[in-house]
């Protein structure tokens, strides 16, 4: 080993944390190299110097009546609020508010899509049925004539559309809030 | 921690229930009695801690009642996701560097700052006796010529009985930072303090 090698571990000497198990081989090193004597007692030396001039400093007699005069002056000497908790629930009252609007614009959506579905689906449906049905059912059934309208057909119609409007309505819904999916 | 640490090993047990006592009181909202515990415990480390960022004793005792003052107020704030001791002087370091700035975007320094007179006070009588390495050299004001991160390693390590752990704490970096800056540090030193004596011995 070389004498830059062993610079860490007379650092470590000196300050009397070497490990036990590289003693043996740093006093034999030691034995024959003058310069790292030198700098081992130079960094022993430098130790006590420090130790000695690098004081303590000591605080003034009465900093704590000073502190706890401070702490009456710039609070009032009330106890510290909960300001972090305070913090934290108002943005969870924000969170949850702005949640609910949230919600809200998606039921309105929601309804919307329901009307506008539901208005084409009758629609369609009772054009449909003016335009078509007689001829259908005199061309495919045998019928001979078609008087108008059958009131049931077309309840049967809008209820079909209703229901497809409900689906429609109840999957735009928040997962928790869902029936039917 | 560290066997042979002696600041680290003796107090432990104090600073154990120090600890406990200081989140029991916490846990039951009373503030007071935490702080007084808090102050006991941290007043001198922290003090410690801002004197060796500021390098001046005055200054680091305004900033450790400001730092005092702040753990007061942000008392209620603390949770147990950081250890007391890592809330306690990341709030001082922050204090203490933004003091430190504030400083230096100062522009105009005058010598009849108490800081600068200070330092001239505290040259004069830390001038070491003669028959040591180093004699008639200023410490002070060779120390003030490292690098200021290993100025305030070897400062602190004095300060804390030589604990590794302690500054390593304190300053927030790795044990193994901590020791590197140290060595490098005193080597560091030596050289300055050949460097001095050749240049008064000619």
């Amino acid at each position: 080993m070389r004498c830059a090698e062993f610079e860490p571990w007379l650092l470590e000497h000196a300050e009397g944390s070497l490990p036990e198990e590289k003693r043996p081989l740093l006093i034999a090193h030691l034995a024959e190299c003058a310069q790292c004597r030198q700098t081992l007692a130079d960094l022993q030396s430098l130790d006590h110097t420090l130790s000695r001039e690098i004081r303590k400093p000591q605080l003034s007699a009465d900093f704590n009546e000073r502190l706890w005069q401070r702490i009456r002056v710039e609070t009032g000497g009330a106890a510290p609020t909960q300001l972090p908790l305070e913090r934290v629930s108002k943005v969870r009252a924000e969170y949850e508010a702005g949640l609910r609007a949230l919600r809200r614009g998606k039921i309105l959506a929601a309804g919307l899509i329901d009307a506008l579905g539901l208005g084409l689906l009758v629609g369609g449906f009772a054009y449909a049925l003016y335009k078509h049905l007689p001829e259908f059912l005199k061309y495919n059934l045998g019928l001979r004539e078609w008087g108008g309208l059958d009131i049931p057909v077309l309840a049967a119609g809008c209820a079909i559309a209703f229901a497809i409007g409900v689906l429609i309505r109840d999957w735009l819904k928040p997962a928790g809030q869902r029936s039917l999916f | 921690m560290d066997a042979n640490d002696p600041v680290a090993s003796i107090p432990r047990d104090t600073q154990q229930s120090a600890e406990d006592q200081l989140h029991r009181h916490l846990a039951e909202g009373r503030y007071r009695e935490a702080f007084e515990v808090l102050v006991a415990e941290y007043r001198d480390r922290i003090f410690t801690l801002a004197f060796g960022i500021l390098r001046n004793e005055h200054t680091a005792e305004d900033m450790t009642q400001e730092i005092l003052l702040r753990i007061w107020k942000g008392l209620p704030g603390y949770r147990r996701t950081a250890s007391i001791s890592t809330w306690v002087y990341a709030i001082s370091r922050n204090v203490c560097f933004t003091e430190l700035k504030r400083r230096a975007a100062r522009a105009t320094v005058s010598m009849s700052d108490p800081e600068i007179q200070d330092k001239v006070d505290s040259t004069v009588s830390s001038q070491m006796p003669g028959g040591e390495l180093g004699h008639a050299l200023d410490v002070q004001a060779l120390l003030g010529k490292l690098p200021e991160h290993y100025r305030r390693v070897i400062v602190l390590f004095y300060l804390e009985d030589k604990s590794y752990n302690a500054v390593a704490d304190m300053l927030g970096i790795f044990l193994g930072t901590v020791k590197t800056y140290l060595h490098r540090a005193k080597l560091e030193f030596l050289k300055l303090i050949r460097m001095e004596e050749s240049r008064v011995n000619w």
